[in-house]
């Protein structure tokens, strides 16, 4: 009962303005002060080395900068304009090519913040000047970049591997086929509101024009094929390829594009390292947390009130999915991951549910909760670069919620079709 | 020189050192990550060494940014209550959680100190001390406490000093 104080004292605080990792540490000292006295508050420390030191999490930082390369060396712009190419020309073409361009931008970082600042940055701009407004523009940018952490590679991925201990590279591949049902899913949204809007196709590129286009576009396509091909290759790890993905973007920046410079690295370096530690120390503070909610047998609770009810493993994975759809309106999505997968694993693994499939499962919850207000990471960010308020992001992001909604659904129930390419390319289920 | 510019150099010097030992660390790290690769496919050698390097390097990396970010208030806060607040409860509810912040980081250098002066263990290859790569521990916690003074201080003035003009908060 104690315990449950406690973690409700820990989400009044993160709500009221103090950090996650401090809302998350202070619970973790109250428990453990409760449990032992300051003896036991040792396991904090040693806790916090061991969950920020974990090695699986070094493709963290290494993704962020890849991702930071690529936006600073003027892939993003080439990557829009691939998208140009291949659906400009329909109606409500540049929506279409902000989805397509978030899709193949997926590929290259696995962060949704990133995805949705680099795409902004590019995209709203020319879409207003298209006729689009610019609410529109900002609320459709926000709702793809929720593909970038389903498409491989993916920090979130990385971390539920970490967590978990899943193969980070069966949750690279799970995450293909629900990256392209997204993004398919939102362009039936797209199609819809611009058929009801009465929006006019864009001309098609000249077919010179369009041809210099995807040759300048091809050498941005390496990092996928790197990362993917080098790990089912059995050439290098998750954060191996994470790394070799960083030297392809300073090659592609320095020797191909020449748009970066020497004087440049140190602040990419800076701004990656910001960036990690926003989220390894959170990791660092609730591997404590995780210890002391094993320690309080809080998942054992949970699991038998949730066995009294049922132990179909449908029925709960939609409580689960209700439970983390609530949470991601209201906290931020890494901190659910962190504080829940303790109690969440022990359960799926109760009624036989792979956590490979509940791995992309949880991601998609997460991903869907970085656009429901009225803690939208991924509405603020992009309304923020975009000059849009947030209520108007608030009120239009429904539509996008409701297709990946749509998409989450198949995902929860259609387990063989999730994971038939990791067991396609890499054996059978863990 | 008063002694709040004292401070203030100091906070500016320290905040100088973080930023070059994280850069340094980091381009260490993707350094020794991309050598192990390069030998072991190139050169079929297994470097094995690099992993006792990389622990401690990533460790001080993501510990001295966040005394980083810590400094500049840069760690992930979602604030949905607190906008709602009325602003003199707002004033209130600052003290509260610099006051919280403070007890984590006290406690987080009360038991990394010893943590730290406890190890003796060193790493299996290059026989690296434990204690040395822990030593970030209680460098962290240490100014992470000063920094959570300085913002505990500061939300107190800031309190006190509500509806007065104010004309510095930070020391």
């Amino acid at each position: 009962m104690s315990s449950l104080v406690v973690l409700l004292a820990m989400v009044v605080l993160m709500l009221c303005g103090a950090s996650i990792a401090v809302s998350i540490g202070v619970a973790s000292i109250a428990v453990m002060w409760a449990m032992g006295g300051s003896k036991l508050l040792i396991m904090l420390v040693q806790r916090m080395w061991m969950g920020g030191t974990s090695f699986p999490l070094l493709a963290v930082p290494f993704f962020i900068l890849a991702g930071n390369l690529m936006n600073r060396g003027g892939v993003t712009i080439r990557i829009f304009d691939v998208a140009r190419v291949l659906v400009g020309g329909i109606r409500g073409g540049l929506a279409h090519m902000v989805i397509v361009a978030s899709m193949i931008f997926a590929g290259m970082t696995g962060s949704a913040i990133a995805e949705a600042a680099g795409l902004a940055i590019v995209s709203v701009n020319e879409m207003s000047g298209a006729g689009y407004s610019r609410r529109f523009a900002a609320t459709l940018i926000a709702a793809a970049s929720t593909i970038g952490p389903i498409i491989p590679p993916s920090i979130p991925f990385v971390i539920y591997g970490s967590l978990a201990n899943v193969s980070v590279g069966r949750l690279f591949l799970a995450g293909f086929l629900p990256g392209i049902l997204m993004g398919v899913f939102l362009m039936v949204a797209v199609s819809i509101i611009s058929w009801r809007a009465n929006v006019q196709r864009s001309a098609r590129l000249p077919w010179a024009q369009t041809g210099r286009i995807l040759l300048k576009g091809i050498p941005a396509f390496g990092i996928p094929i790197i990362i993917i091909g080098g790990i089912l290759g059995g050439f290098f790890t998750a954060t191996e390829a994470s790394a070799v993905a960083v030297v392809y973007g300073l090659v592609l920046g320095f020797l191909v594009d020449r748009e970066l410079q020497w004087a440049d690295l140190p602040e990419l370096l800076w701004v990656s390292a910001k960036q990690t530690t926003q989220v390894l120390f959170i990791i660092a503070v609730a591997s404590a947390f995780g210890w002391v909610i094993v320690q309080q047998q809080v998942p054992n609770l949970i699991l038998n009130s949730l066995f009294s009810l049922t132990r179909d493993p449908r029925l709960i994975l939609l409580i689960i999915n209700v439970v983390l759809l609530i949470l991601g309106c209201l906290m931020e999505s890494l901190a659910i991951m962190i504080m829940t997968l303790p109690i969440f694993l022990p359960i799926i693994a109760a009624v036989g549910i792979s956590p490979d499939h509940f791995g992309v499962v949880m991601v998609l919850n997460l991903m869907i909760g970085l656009i429901t207000p009225p803690v939208g990471v991924a509405l603020f960010a992009v309304g923020a670069v975009a000059e849009v308020p947030f209520r108007h992001l608030a009120h239009d992001i429904w539509p996008y919620v409701i297709a990946l909604i749509g998409v989450l659904a198949i995902v929860t129930y259609m387990p063989d079709l999730i994971l038939w390419v990791p067991n396609r390319f890499m054996g059978g289920a863990q | 020189m008063s002694w709040s510019d004292g401070l203030r150099a100091m906070d500016r010097g320290v905040a100088w050192v973080l930023r070059v030992s994280v850069i340094l660390t980091f381009a260490a790290i993707l350094v020794l990550v991309v050598l192990a690769v390069v030998m072991r496919l190139l050169a079929w050698v297994s470097v094995t060494w690099t992993d006792e390097v990389i622990e401690p390097l990533m460790a001080y990396m993501m510990f001295l940014c966040a005394v980083a970010l810590w400094r500049e208030r840069g760690h992930f806060t979602v604030e949905l209550i607190e906008q709602m607040m009325p602003e003199s409860l707002k004033r209130w509810v600052h003290v509260c959680i610099e006051a919280l912040a403070l007890t984590f980081a006290v406690v987080f250098l009360w038991q990394a100190v010893p943590f730290a002066l406890g190890a003796t263990e060193e790493s299996p290859f290059l026989a690296i001390p434990r204690k040395y790569m822990f030593a970030v521990l209680p460098v962290t916690a240490a100014l992470m406490t000063l920094y959570s003074i300085r913002d505990l201080v500061g939300a107190v003035r800031q309190l006190v000093h509500a509806g007065r003009p104010v004309t510095s908060i930070q020391a």
